[in-house]
């Protein structure tokens, strides 16, 4: 029993030890570690507001001031006019290099909100077929695109509609003519905006096949083909989008069609493969295209058995009502409807060169959901920010310090991000 | 009772009392030994108890001390750095404080009239400071440098603790400067060494002293020191020696002409005397 007494108070003293000498070790170890991070922290604003406050000898303006403006250029390099040029970056460099040595840093500044990460510019085909798929586009893609841009998706995206030249006038609209157009149609968004291809802007382009016509046969003053989407992709990119193109983007071509490009009436002949080809090599490499294929009646094929002289109840599911002389006429589109396998090959090859997919839409209503596909089903290599340095190791205790840097011109804010590590 | 008388009985027949009474004269004779040896177990283990106990505080004055030095030398850096009544840029339009960058004026005021004091914006009564700051170029040179603060510190016995720290800062030159003559604002590094030790523990109470007399707060102070090397004061220069280490004082000190010629422990007391006077007794 004593002897078992003894083993008891000796591990009791024992323990009693062990926790003396961890609690006073830990407690003026927390305080050595609380007044090191706290001179390393003082240290590190002071390091990076001194940095950010210093001027460019060429410029006299701040590297904050630089970093601002870079980040709303979405580009380091800044030109000044007779100030000269200032590579950002390499002015924060030689700094941060010299009062924290190479390869103990790296900042990150990440373009303010305001610049969208996905640009998306939808092509549409005017031609009387697409007003039903217009429809859907006009009554929701506002809404998606707010819905997009807020949580849980967080895609801060802008889209621009390019409307086809010759836009047909849309039944169901009264007394009152509505035509495939953005105007009446469509209300500017702050992020979604209407542009008609029509003669003013097409002929205020430099680049000639977009001058040219979309419809050579008429001339550049007389531009009225509504299907010419490959042209119009062409001329879509070579204006951009409402916003302008930025570099880092992802890029997203939207084609909405039920006719080969130049009309399927005109398969046999080249211009279906020239306005392809025109519309390919200006996206290639540029931007990726999503070809919607629109529904081309191909249920009915060879024929409906009215051609043009259909009434509304006749084979339904195959006509397409459109508005001409104050008057809605169902028609059966014969020619989409032949050449259905004939547009998926255009299509396909559109997609497959720029690096989009094909999406064949089963009915009207579902042309925003399939945009919404889009951006959830595809990866897109963005780099929204500027940054340079060393990424942070992860074996090392880092020190952080975010800034808040004001972007001119949209007076809104973004942030550097500034790391280092012993 | 029966029972037991019965039991009581077949042990005495047994012969197992025997065995039993024998056994317990063997454990009273091992509670002689084991004792005594637990006494002496348990006193080295309080022993032992102690010992880690002293040790722990012992480690954790070290490690105060420590904080305490590095604490004093980023305060000292931060105040140089932040504030309007040291080395901070005030802009002339806002009359705004732009911290961490230093105004060039202030920067060549205290490099003239600083070159042997600590800044009053920025002193601190327990460790002495020096300062130097440098203007750094793209290619990484000096291209320009000031310095201000003590220049002479506690040495050898006399010195307690030290260290050296810097903090980045920028370097405001206004329009019309000859530097540069649109204005700008260079990349700088400012360094501090610290230092306490007993010169600048004694200095600092003679200086605290004659300051609080000076504003009125308190005319007498006392302190304990320790002195481990001769103290010397020169009444001439208004300076005072520690070793071969000396450093100007802001009152002039009476009844201090010897100094203090052994080691030990002294317990001083000064009394203040309009306007920069010291009467000091031991």
């Amino acid at each position: 029993m004593q002897m078992l007494g003894f083993l008891v108070l000796a591990i009791t003293v024992i323990v009693v030890i062990l926790f003396m000498r961890t609690f006073l070790a830990s407690s003026y170890g927390r305080g050595l570690s609380r007044i090191s991070e706290r001179h390393q922290t003082e240290g590190f604003r002071a390091g990076s507001i001194s940095i950010l406050q210093t001027t460019d000898d060429n410029t006299d303006r701040t590297v904050l001031e630089l970093l601002g403006i870079a980040a709303y250029q979405t580009n380091k390099d800044l030109d000044f006019g007779d100030a000269g040029q200032v590579d950002v970056l390499e002015e924060l460099e030689w700094r941060m290099n010299e009062i924290y040595g190479e390869g103990n840093w790296y900042v990150k500044i990440p373009y303010p909100d305001i610049i969208p990460r996905y640009q998306m510019i939808i092509i549409v085909d005017s031609s009387g077929t697409l007003c039903d798929d217009f429809q859907n586009i006009r009554d929701n893609l506002p809404i998606i695109i707010e819905e997009l841009r807020d949580p849980p998706y967080n895609y801060n995206i802008a889209a621009t509609i390019f409307m086809l030249p010759g836009g047909s006038k849309c039944c169901g609209t009264g007394s009152e003519d509505v035509s495939l157009n953005c105007g009446g149609l469509f209300e500017t968004e702050e992020y979604l905006h209407c542009i008609n291809l029509d003669t003013e802007v097409v002929e205020d382009l430099d680049r000639e096949m977009c001058e040219d016509n979309i419809n050579p046969e008429n001339g550049p003053g007389n531009i009225e083909q509504n299907e010419d989407w490959g042209r119009g992709l062409a001329c879509a990119i070579d204006i951009g989008p409402y916003e302008g193109w930025y570099d880092f983007t992802a890029k997203i071509g939207i084609v909405l069609s039920d006719e080969l490009p130049g009309g399927s009436e005109n398969q046999g002949h080249s211009i279906n493969q020239e306005s392809l080809g025109i519309g390919i090599r200006a996206a290639s490499g540029f931007l990726n295209v999503f070809p919607f294929k629109a529904y081309t009646g191909n249920g009915c094929c060879p024929s409906c058995g009215c051609d043009e002289n259909c009434v509304e109840n006749q084979c339904p599911e195959c006509l397409f009502c459109v508005r001409a002389y104050n008057d809605d006429h169902y028609l059966f589109n014969e020619n989409a409807c032949n050449q259905d396998n004939t547009l998926d090959i255009y299509m396909n090859e559109l997609a497959v060169a720029t690096g989009g997919e094909v999406y064949e839409l089963i009915d009207s209503e579902r042309v925003v959901e399939t945009i919404e596909r889009i951006l959830n089903e595809h990866i897109f290599d963005i780099n929204p920010y500027l940054e340079i340095g060393t990424n942070p190791p992860t074996n090392k205790n880092i020190n952080s310090e975010v800034v808040p840097v004001p972007v001119p011109f949209v007076g809104g804010y973004t942030n550097i991000y500034m790391y280092i590590w012993a | 009772m029966g029972t037991v008388q019965l039991v009581g009985k077949r042990w005495e027949n047994s012969g197992l009392v025997e065995n039993r009474k024998g056994c317990e004269r063997l454990k009273g004779q091992a509670g002689y030994i084991m004792k005594p040896m637990m006494l002496i177990a348990v006193i080295i283990l309080l022993i032992f108890l102690l010992q880690s106990l002293y040790s722990g505080v012992g480690k954790e004055r070290i490690a105060q001390k420590n904080l305490d030095i590095v604490s004093a030398g980023t305060n000292v850096l931060l105040i140089l750095a932040n504030s309007e009544q040291c080395l901070a840029y005030e802009s002339p339009v806002t009359y705004k404080t732009q911290g961490i960058i230093l105004d060039i004026e202030k920067l060549d005021n205290f490099d003239i009239d600083s070159d042997n004091r600590e800044p009053e914006c920025a002193r601190n009564y327990e460790f002495g400071w020096r300062v130097d700051v440098e203007q750094i170029r793209r290619d990484g040179s000096i291209d320009n440098s000031w310095d201000f603060g003590i220049k002479e510190f506690s040495e050898g016995q006399a010195l307690n603790n030290e260290i050296r720290l810097w903090i980045p800062v920028a370097i405001k030159y206004p329009k019309g400067h000859s530097h540069c003559p649109e204005g700008c604002t260079e990349l700088g590094k400012m360094n501090i060494r610290l230092v306490n030790g007993e010169l600048e523990n004694l200095a600092g109470f003679f200086d605290w002293a004659c300051m609080m007399g000076q504003m009125g707060r308190m005319s007498t102070l006392s302190t304990e020191l320790k002195i481990s090397q001769p103290v010397v004061y020169k009444p001439n220069q208004n300076e005072l020696c520690v070793g071969n280490s000396c450093r100007p004082l802001l009152c002039h000190l009476l009844y201090f002409d010897e100094g203090i010629n052994s080691a030990g422990t002294y317990e001083l007391t000064v009394n203040y005397q309009a306007p920069n006077k010291l009467l000091v007794g031991e």
